[in-house]
C-alpha cells in the first residue's frame, strides 16, 4: 500500500453565483521515500491540492473525495485529530520564507515549536534540537543563528529554516508549495539539492508544488501536471522527458526559456466561474475538434504509468514527432 | 548579528529624541504620574479641609496656585485630582482592552457568525454617544467615581474590539500563520502566541490614546456631577465650581484647565510618538 493516496480529490469553493469547482478528479498514489512534482499554470490548482491535502483550505472552500495517509483518511478527520497530525506526519514548506516566519520571534524557537507541541519536549531539550536541525539543513553557525530574528536571514537561510521546522518531527510527508520560486537561481537549485537529500536520508516522501518544470524534471520521480483544475497528465520524469503526451504538457516544454525556442501558449487559464464542459484546455488547444467540446476527456494510459486526458493522443502523438 | 544589534540600539535611541512630541508627551506624562504619586503621600496643605478664613487667596509661597471659594488649597486639590484622573484612565482602559481586545481576536480567530455578533454588538455600543451612555449608567447605578469608570469602560470595548479585528484579520491572512497551523497549532495558541504579540504594538498606541480620553470624560462627567462625588477633588468638578467665580478668580478656572489640558496633550503626544516609533511603514525620521 502505498503512503499517500489520493482519489478523486476535488475542492469546491461556495461562490454568490453558486458552487465552483476549482480542482476536479484528482487522483494519484505516492510510495514512501519518492518524489511527486505537481506543476501547472498560476491559477491550475496546484496550491489548493496542496493545501486540501494539509486541511489548510480556506474558509469556503470544501474538499471532496478521499485522501489517505498511511490507510487513514484525513478529509474525515476533525480539526483536532488534523492538528496532531500536522507538523508531526505530514509537514509544509512555503513559497515565501519572508513571510512564512513570524517576525517577532527567534527562527531557533520557531523550530522547536512543533517538537514542543507534538513531542512535549521541554524547552531545553527543544532548543538543542532546534540548534541539531539547523546544522543538518546546512546553516552554518547554529547557535548564532537560532537565537536571529527572521529579518536578519537571506531569503535562501529563512528557507531552510523553514525546511529544519517541517523536518523537526520527521514528517512522513512534506509537502513544499513552490519553495523555491522567492529565490534567485543559484539558491533555488541548493534548497532543491537539501530537499532531495533529506528525501534520501530520512525516507519520507516529497511533494514538490512548483511552476518551474526545469526544477521538477531534476527533481521528482513522478510528475502531474495539473490544469484548470484537472490533471491532464500524469507520468514518471523519464517518461515524460522522453515523450509529452498532452497538447498541454507540448505547450508547457516548448514555452521553457531553456529550449531557446520559448513559445509562449497562446490564451489565459479559464474562468472558474465559466468552465466548459468539455476538455478544459480545448479553447487554446492547436489541435482541439468539435468533438472536445462534448465532455471531460478520461484519463488515458499511454505508457507504462504513464496518463494523460486527451482525445486526441494520436494527433498529438504526431505533432510531437513532426517537431 | 551582534554587530546589527549593536548599531540598533543606539539608532533606536536617537529616533527617539528627534522626535521632540514623543519627548514632550513621554515629559508630561512623567510629570502627570509623578505628582499623582506624591500625592499619595505629601500634598502642601490637605486637598479637602476648609478654611473660610483664607477665602479666593491669589498665589502665594503659602499657596502656591492660590485658594477656592472655601480657602482649599488649589494646587493640593489638583495633585489628588491627578490620582483621580489617572486612576480612572488605567481602570477604563484596562476593562475595554479586557473585552474589547478579546472580543476583536475572538471575532478574526472565528469569523462566521461570531464575528458577525462580535461586530454588531460593537456597532450597538458605539451608536451611543459616549457621554449619553454615561449618563444612562450614572442614572441607572447613581453618581460616582466608580459608575463614571464602568460608563467609560464600556465605552472603550467597541473601540478595542473594532481595532482588534482589523489588526488580527490582516495577522491571520499572513503566511506564518498558515506555516504554524501547518506545524500543527490549534487557533487559540495561534491567536496567543502569534497574532496577539504582532498587533501589541498598535493596541499600545490606541491604549494611550484612550487614556487621555478617559480623563478628558471623566472631566466631563465630573464637570455635569455625574463623576467623582465631593468632598474627593476632581479637576472636572473644580472647573464647575470655579464657574461662579470666573470674573472674580479666574485663577481657579485656569488652573484645573491647564491641568486637563497638560495630561490629554502629554498622552496624545505620547500615543502618536509610539505610532511612529511602533509602526515601520509610518517610520520617517
Amino acid at each position: 500500500m502505498a503512503l499517500l493516496e489520493v482519489e478523486a480529490l476535488g475542492v469546491v469553493i461556495d461562490s454568490p453565483r453558486g458552487p465552483l469547482e476549482i480542482l476536479r478528479d484528482v487522483g494519484f498514489a505516492l510510495e514512501s521515500g519518492r518524489i511527486l512534482g505537481i506543476v501547472g499554470e498560476s491559477g491550475s490548482g496546484k496550491t489548493m491540492t496542496a493545501l486540501a491535502l494539509m486541511g489548510l483550505l480556506p474558509p469556503g472552500a470544501r474538499a471532496q473525495g478521499s485522501v489517505r495517509l498511511g490507510g487513514r483518511e484525513l478529509l474525515r478527520l476533525d480539526e483536532h485529530a488534523l492538528c496532531r497530525l500536522r507538523g508531526d506526519r505530514v509537514a509544509m514548506i512555503f513559497q515565501e520564507p519572508m513571510s512564512a516566519l513570524n517576525p517577532l520571534q527567534p527562527v531557533g524557537a520557531q523550530i522547536a515549536e512543533p517538537l514542543r507541541l507534538h513531542r512535549k519536549m521541554p524547552a531545553a531539550k527543544a532548543a538543542a534540537e532546534a540548534r541539531r536541525l539547523l546544522a543538518r539543513v546546512h546553516l552554518p553557525d547554529p547557535d548564532r543563528l537560532a537565537a536571529a530574528f527572521p529579518h536578519q536571514l537571506s531569503g535562501g537561510q529563512r528557507q531552510r529554516v523553514m525546511i529544519a521546522m517541517a523536518l523537526a518531527c520527521g514528517p512522513d510527508l512534506l509537502v513544499a508549495d513552490e519553495p523555491t520560486t522567492a529565490l534567485d537561481v543559484t539558491v533555488q537549485a541548493q534548497i532543491l539539492d537539501l530537499l532531495v537529500e533529506l528525501v534520501e536520508e530520512t525516507g519520507m516522501s516529497l511533494i514538490l508544488v512548483s511552476h518551474d518544470l526545469a526544477a521538477v524534471a531534476e527533481t521528482a520521480d513522478e510528475v502531474l501536471v495539473l490544469y484548470g483544475g484537472t490533471v491532464v497528465e500524469h507520468a514518471p520524469v523519464a517518461a515524460m522527458l522522453r515523450h509529452r503526451a498532452h497538447p498541454y504538457t507540448q505547450g508547457l516544454f516548448a514555452a521553457r526559456p531553456a529550449t531557446g525556442l520559448f513559445r509562449a501558449i497562446p490564451g489565459s487559464v479559464p474562468d472558474l466561474a465559466a468552465l466548459p464542459p468539455g476538455c478544459r484546455f480545448a479553447d487554446r488547444c492547436p489541435l482541439a475538434i468539435a468533438a472536445c467540446g462534448d465532455g471531460p476527456p478520461p484519463l488515458g494510459l499511454v505508457g507504462p504509468g504513464h496518463r494523460a486526458a486527451c482525445i486526441r493522443l494520436e494527433a498529438a502523438a504526431a505533432t510531437a514527432e513532426a517537431s | 548579528m551582534s554587530a546589527v544589534a549593536e548599531r540598533g540600539r543606539p539608532a533606536r535611541r536617537r529616533r527617539v529624541f528627534r522626535h521632540w512630541g514623543l519627548v514632550c508627551g513621554a515629559i508630561l506624562t512623567a510629570l502627570l504620574l509623578l505628582i499623582a504619586l506624591v500625592s499619595l503621600v505629601w500634598t502642601p496643605h490637605s486637598a479637602t479641609a476648609i478654611d473660610l478664613t483664607q477665602r479666593l487667596l491669589p498665589p502665594s509661597p503659602r499657596h502656591w496656585l492660590g485658594t477656592d471659594h472655601f480657602g482649599r488649597d488649589i494646587a493640593s486639590m489638583l495633585m489628588v485630582g491627578a490620582q483621580n484622573s489617572i486612576l480612572v484612565g488605567i481602570v477604563a482602559v484596562a476593562i475595554g482592552v479586557a473585552l474589547g481586545v478579546s472580543l476583536g481576536l475572538l471575532a478574526a480567530a472565528q469569523g462566521g457568525w461570531a464575528e458577525e455578533a462580535a461586530m454588531r454588538l460593537a456597532d450597538f455600543t458605539f451608536a451611543f454617544p459616549a457621554v449619553l451612555s454615561a449618563i444612562l449608567i450614572t442614572a441607572l447605578l447613581g453618581p460616582g467615581a466608580v459608575n463614571s469608570i464602568i460608563a467609560i469602560g464600556i465605552f472603550n470595548v467597541p473601540v478595542f474590539a473594532r481595532l482588534t479585528r482589523g489588526a488580527a484579520r490582516a495577522i491571520w491572512t499572513r503566511d506564518f500563520i498558515l506555516a504554524t497551523r501547518a506545524a500543527g497549532k490549534g487557533g487559540l495558541r495561534i491567536t496567543l502566541e502569534h497574532v496577539l504579540p504582532n498587533i501589541a504594538s498598535i493596541l499600545i498606541v490606541q491604549a494611550t490614546i484612550q487614556f487621555a480620553l478617559a480623563i478628558l470624560a471623566e472631566a466631563g462627567l465630573s464637570y455635569i456631577g455625574l463623576g467623582t462625588q465631593p468632598p474627593f477633588p476632581s479637576w472636572g468638578r473644580m472647573l464647575n465650581e470655579a464657574q461662579t467665580f470666573l470674573f472674580l478668580a479666574p485663577r481657579l478656572a485656569i488652573f484645573p484647565g491647564l491641568a486637563i489640558v497638560a495630561a490629554v496633550l502629554g498622552l496624545n503626544l505620547l500615543g502618536d510618538g509610539l505610532r511612529d516609533l511602533l509602526d515601520p511603514r509610518l517610520r520617517r525620521f
